[in-house]
């Protein structure tokens, strides 16, 4: 893999040269990125044509690293059947050496939005503190009620993350992301 | 997984690849170089219709397709000593008019030649 970074940062040197590198780099990435996501999401080519109305004959085309007719309004199809957005950049040639020696599967495959950890609320996000400190209360409580035994060590109630533990709390999605003592 | 990529040599032990590569234009000679960076790094089943083949009449002669200026299609096989994990070119060629040049016997006799003599190929550059 260092042989291909060090040839290739000489060779990329030349206009041309790298331009026909590039762009049929260009073209193989984004043709085996469809299949890798494709199979990622265990889509069949018919489901994937299905959802941007295509033909199984039309993925299996975008899908050979020699296909090189993108249309941005095709690509954006995709996009949004994978659940994903679409990136399109320009970038310097020196960044390309890297980029071919990092193209694999683990590399290629994208997270959908539904699964996507950025997009995971944070406990600061979900809930302002003065609502935790009630809703916290409220869980305290409602333990109680149930019959549920709460430890109490040197007279303070414990930290919501330790309520948060009893089965109640973990089937009841919204107060599942509370964590640390609100006292 | 990266593969060992080899080129068919003469009796002297030099690639007969790298001339042939030479002529072409810069343009096409960056385009050549990706699909073989490719095949080097990803191996042949990763990216979709990469390496084709085998071709008709051969049992393990494969074409590297490149749509450049002129249709290149070097010729490969896997291994041929350890089929896994690398690949030898074993000749450059172009198709015109649906036609490969040179013909596929000759990447079929380098690959007897190499079976036959070990030294008879180098490391990819």
């Amino acid at each position: 893999m260092h042989n291909i970074v060090t040839k290739l940062r000489q060779e990329l040197r030349d206009p041309e040269y790298s331009e026909g590198y590039a762009e049929s780099f260009l073209n193989s990435f984004v043709a085996t990125q469809i299949k890798v996501i494709r199979e990622q999401r265990d889509m069949t080519q018919a489901e994937l044509a299905r959802e941007i109305g295509t033909t199984q004959a039309g993925i299996s085309r975008i899908e050979n690293v020699n296909y090189s007719s993108w249309s941005f309004r095709t690509l954006i199809k995709l996009a949004r059947a994978f659940h994903v957005r679409l990136k399109v950049s320009f970038e310097p040639y020196g960044t390309l050496p890297d980029e071919v020696v990092s193209f694999d599967r683990k590399n290629l495959e994208r997270v959908k939005r539904e699964e996507d950890p950025g997009l995971m609320p944070t406990e600061k996000s979900l809930v302002k503190p003065s609502a935790r400190s009630r809703i916290y209360e409220d869980l305290f409580a409602y333990e109680q009620s149930v019959g549920n035994v709460i430890p109490i060590t040197n007279g303070k109630r414990p930290a919501a993350s330790v309520v948060t533990n009893f089965p109640t709390y973990a089937e009841e999605g919204m107060y599942a992301t509370i964590s640390g003592d609100p006292r | 997984m990266p593969y060992a990529l080899y080129d068919f040599a003469d009796e002297k032990g030099v690639s007969i690849i790298e001339p042939w590569r030479k002529r072409l234009t810069n343009r096409s000679r960056g385009q050549l170089d990706s699909k073989i960076d490719m095949l080097a790094v990803s191996g042949m089943h990763l990216p979709t219709g990469l390496l084709a083949g085998p071709i008709n009449k051969t049992k393990h002669i494969y074409k590297l397709k490149i749509y450049a200026d002129i249709m290149l299609r070097p010729m490969f096989c896997k291994g041929p000593f350890n089929m896994d994990d690398e690949f030898t070119l074993l000749t450059g060629a172009v198709e015109t008019q649906g036609k490969l040049i040179p013909d596929p016997a000759v990447a079929v006799v380098n690959r007897a030649v190499l079976l036959a003599d070990r030294k008879r190929r180098v490391i990819r550059a």
